[in-house]
């Protein structure tokens, strides 16, 4: 069964490529007429022909639903790939799905026109069905469900075990707190004279840390909040590896490079990352859960990206929901977890080894990502992702800066 | 002259090329100005009328003012630097004797000048890495002090002053060796046996000279350092950390193709123009003065 | 090479000039070559061994493996056809409109010439980017979005320099010889084609060749144009690869792609190199 499945696939790559292909010929030949098989665009960023997402794809193709599914990657970041659908729809060429963060659900519905699922009818909500409460919840925007819950991820602690080991550290007893972590990395750093730790610079990390320590970014109301003392603690501890000189800020890409070289001791990343760092690295990854701050109740945050349907006409829009359909499906949903995104439906499928940490947080009880509010959310959010670099740069203090972040993101969500 | 045979083939002649730059050139500057004043909104397809508003909240934006002030140093630093610089290497080649030598020079300095941006941007990536890249695995060898390169927002904009000055002095470079290569030979010897020094020879016959040529090198370069710098930028830093190394053009492209702001962008647009336009106008006059005509 | 020197005094220190002069220029080659160089060592390195490198620039053990890689990872072929495709176009695109109008703006004369080359001239000294939004605007609309159409013609519109660039050169074909060839009964296309062009090869070779390298690196407009992965230039296609986060860091197929991607640019080069040269010597740019 299996075998087959797999044969199946690798005709479907190349065919797919085929696909593409004459896709793009279609286009640069002006927009022929379309055949009864409807063609969609899935637009996404994630890279290379053996990612779950492409198999997804193929798989979907390989049931010869009368829809072709053709896989479009745009750029690698979630803004990338919204600035880029943006463009789609400028020129009256929206993508039919799209995969887009949580955190700028709001501006999928306000600004690039996400469909609400249940105005297709039984089939959305049969679909939506599927998945857990929970994480409805995260693609319901003002009432409407802005597309289907496909990727669920939370920044967990990455752990190089050789660098644990050779510290004299048991890679089985990682830290539950900043504060001990905090130690551990000191003492190992010490020992190894080696970049111990990194962090993301972004929006996503710091709302862990504000979060654990009991503050929020924006509130239920979506007004910024960050500026609270809670946040402002949370911050400080986010900081603080840096004026220990445990961490050096580096970029995101750096900081995947230097991990997989073996050159960093731990990072707090993703759990979505793990097989790809893994396919990369040469020696035994571990993942923990993030710690949390002490005397403080842990209240993790979560991240990721959901299948939004973009396309205007009905026709696309019809074929866009087949897809969602069998996205759906514990078959897709199985395929998909390869990615170490969390499971996020309903169907009892296998935990996949290496991510018990991601899980157990998970079922330690997540809270959504920030969404950033209107049509200017992801101007609010580069706004606020400003401040945070200005402040890990140390350029200005923490409640400086936080307060500089509530003021230019209440700007722009009025 | 064909003065009178080809009036009319002339005008045959230049109206491609007078259809085009007034078509994809002209008009777009025209049409700019007009955007300017409008909010574009991709998703209806309007255009709804502004006024000055697009104007005023660009001057109030603080990540414009950086972008302002970035671009003063940028200018400031590599317009300079990429005329003195290439124009010593030329002086210096002059003085080599075996012909191959002094193309392979020229060929290797030139060849920064045909890499991609994107290929530059990965190639200085790779460099720049602060834990297992070139430059601080080197710099520990020799025991200096690594650095943040790109992440440090004190030195993300040397570091793309840097690659964008490696990416386009060989361009400079052969307009000048080519230039003094092309005084004529009596005026050299004439001044040698006068006795002048090669820093005298240098200052009074070679460089006023070859001035034409470092006029037009100073105002091209000028729109090389507003324009090109935004590939080096969107390869290494994307602007960041919290555009410290972002410039004008850099601000503009943020603005109107991430944000899809095209009215601010196009108001930013507008700016850059009268920019470009005093910085050009300023060279002219001050050229006008000191530049050798033959 | 000599070490006799007849016309000055101190043989020694001369030397000592020159070889200091040597040493200045040859360091400033090992700045300037020394990151391709490592991008090179770099592409020919198994991935596995990319991080562990010592500071050598000979590949340990050298593996064509990430060439391979490159093509299985993204869709480079393509990449390498679009650019191909775009750069020549925009070259014989600038070379189609600049010849003839720098043939008239160089042999002939007619109401508003000069005017009309200040025009043309002028484009040198505005920044494309202020043209951007209504060209897009306009590409958008007229649904040349996500087509190489849509990024040569607008560009081909930048040809200021070429006209510039080859009415100097054209100037130096003798005007008698256009008169020897009008009162032979030729007509000016013909004198363009028969006489002018012949004796200005270099001139158009060299700028053709600058025009395609100046095309083959386009980065922005292209970036905002083309939009479907197997529609990208190897230019824009490069930085999608590059900043790859989400997955992967693979920076042994990376350099292998940024490797074919400056192949062809420096094959033609190489080849060009002594016309490009000469050019720019005999273009009299002053």
């Amino acid at each position: 069964m299996t075998g087959m499945k797999n044969s199946k696939i690798k005709i479907g790559r190349r065919a797919a490529l085929g696909m593409g292909v004459s896709t793009a010929a279609v286009m640069v030949a002006g927009g022929a007429a379309r055949s009864a098989n409807a063609s969609i665009d899935i637009v996404h960023f994630f890279s290379g022909a053996d990612h779950p997402m492409e198999l997804v794809i193929k798989a979907f193709n390989a049931k010869n639903l009368g829809v072709t599914a053709v896989s479009r990657q745009e750029g690698t970041t979630y803004e990338a790939i919204t600035q880029k659908a943006m463009a789609g729809i400028a020129a009256g060429r929206p993508p039919a799905v799209m995969t887009t963060g949580w955190k700028l659900a709001s501006f999928a519905k306000h600004t690039l026109g996400a469909q609400d699922l249940r105005q297709f009818g039984a089939d959305g909500g049969a679909i939506i069905d599927n998945y857990k409460e929970s994480v409805v919840k995260l693609v319901t925007i003002e009432g409407s469900i802005v597309g289907i819950p496909w990727a669920l991820s939370t920044p967990v602690l990455y752990i190089n075990t050789e660098h644990w080991k050779a510290a004299g550290l048991d890679p089985a007893a990682i830290p539950t707190t900043i504060e001990d972590l905090y130690a551990k990395l000191g003492q190992m750093q010490q020992k190894t004279n080696k970049a111990v730790l990194a962090y993301e610079v972004n929006e996503w990390e710091p709302q862990a840390f504000i979060q654990n320590a009991g503050g929020d970014v924006l509130d239920g109301a979506g007004k910024p909040v960050m500026d609270s003392a809670a946040a402002v603690y949370g911050m400080q501890k986010f900081v603080e590896a840096k004026t220990r000189k445990l961490w050096n800020p580096i970029g995101l890409s750096e900081m995947l490079t230097a991990f997989q070289a073996g050159a960093l001791s731990a990072m707090v990343t993703s759990s979505a990352r793990l097989s790809g760092v893994k396919a990369q690295s040469a020696f035994e990854i571990k993942l923990a859960k993030m710690p949390g701050l002490e005397g403080r109740p842990r209240r993790m945050n979560s991240g990721g990206n959901f299948l939004s349907i973009l396309a205007r006409n009905k026709e696309q829009q019809a074929a866009a929901v087949q897809f969602l359909k069998f996205c759906a499906t514990p078959e897709a949903m199985k395929i998909w977890l390869g990615t170490g995104y969390l499971n996020t439906t309903k169907h009892d499928l296998p935990i996949p080894a290496g991510q018990e940490a991601a899980y157990a947080q998970l079922a330690d009880g997540l809270t959504p990502e920030t969404v950033w509010p209107g049509a200017r959310g992801l101007e609010a959010l580069k706004a606020h992702i400003d401040w945070i670099s200005r402040i890990v740069n140390g350029s200005v203090s923490v409640p400086d800066g936080l307060k500089g972040s509530k003021e230019a993101v209440a700007k722009l969500l009025v | 002259m064909f003065a009178l045979q080809g009036r009319y083939a002339a005008w045959l002649f230049v109206a491609p090329a007078i259809l085009l730059v007034a078509v994809f050139i002209y008009l777009p500057m025209v049409l700019n100005v007009g955007v300017s004043f409008y909010d574009w909104s991709v998703l209806r397809n309007e255009f709804t009328w502004k006024g000055v508003e697009n104007y005023l909240s660009t001057l109030d934006n603080i990540d414009f003012r950086s972008a302002f002030a970035n671009t003063a140093i940028y200018l400031a630093v590599l317009v300079p630097a990429q005329i003195a610089l290439p124009l010593l290497l030329a002086f210096l080649m002059l003085r080599v004797r075996n012909r191959l030598l002094v193309r392979a020079y020229r060929a290797a300095y030139f060849i920064p000048t045909i890499v991609s941006f994107s290929i530059a941007g990965v190639v200085w990536l790779w460099m720049f890495n602060p834990i297992v890249g070139f430059l601080n695995t080197f710099f520990e060898a020799i025991g200096l002090q690594s650095h943040r390169w790109l992440n440090d927002p004190d030195m993300a904009l040397w570091c793309v002053a840097a690659v964008a000055f490696w990416k386009g002095f060989g361009l400079n470079l052969i307009l000048y060796a080519a230039a003094l290569v092309g005084i004529p030979r009596e005026v050299v010897e004439a001044a040698d046996l006068d006795g002048a020094g090669p820093w005298t020879r240098a200052l009074r016959i070679e460089i006023p000279m070859i001035s034409p040529t470092l006029f037009f090198t100073g105002v091209t370069t000028v729109l090389i350092v507003m324009d090109e710098i935004v590939g080096v930028v969107d390869v290494l830093t994307e602007g960041g950390p919290y555009n410290s190394s972002s410039n004008l053009v850099y601000y503009l492209y943020d603005r109107a193709f991430r944000q899809f702001n095209f009215g601010e962008a196009a108001a930013v647009a507008t700016l850059i123009i009268a920019i470009v336009a005093v910085a050009t106008w300023l060279q002219f006059r001050a050229f006008e003065r000191y530049v050798h005509y033959q | 090479m000599s070490t006799t020197s007849k016309q000055r005094k101190g043989a020694a220190l001369h030397l000592a000039s020159r070889v200091a002069i040597h040493v200045a220029l040859f360091a400033a080659v090992v700045v300037t070559l020394f990151p391709l160089l490592w991008m090179f060592t770099t592409a020919f390195t198994p991935n596995e061994l990319t991080f562990r490198r010592n500071l050598g620039l000979l590949p340990a053990q050298p593996t064509i493996a990430n060439f391979v890689a490159a093509f299985q990872i993204q869709p480079v072929a393509y990449w390498l056809l679009n650019s191909v495709i775009t750069s020549v176009a925009i070259a014989a695109g600038k070379m189609l409109v600049a010849i003839p109008a720098a043939f008239a703006f160089a042999h002939f004369r007619f109401r508003g010439r000069d005017w009309l080359f200040a025009v043309i001239v002028g484009t040198m000294t505005i920044p494309y980017v202020v043209t951007l939004i209504p060209t897009y605007i306009a590409i958008v609309r007229l649904d040349l979005y996500n087509t190489l159409a849509g990024v040569i013609i607008p560009s081909i519109a930048f040809c200021g320099f070429a006209i510039f660039f080859l009415r100097q050169s054209f100037k130096v074909v003798p005007t008698e010889l256009l008169e020897a060839g009008v009162i032979d009964g030729a007509g000016p296309l013909c004198a363009l084609v028969s006489i002018v062009i012949p004796n200005t090869l270099p001139a158009i070779a060299s700028l053709s060749v600058l025009s395609f390298l100046s095309a083959w690196n386009l980065y922005l407009w292209p970036h905002l144009i083309l939009n479907d992965a197997n529609m990208k230039t190897l230019s824009i296609g490069l930085k999608l690869f590059a900043t790859n986060q989400e997955q992967l860091q693979q920076w042994g197929p990376l350099m292998a792609t940024a490797v074919l991607g400056l192949l062809p640019a420096l094959a033609i080069f190489a080849f060009a190199q002594r016309y490009v040269m000469d050019a720019f010597v005999h273009s009299g740019i002053k």
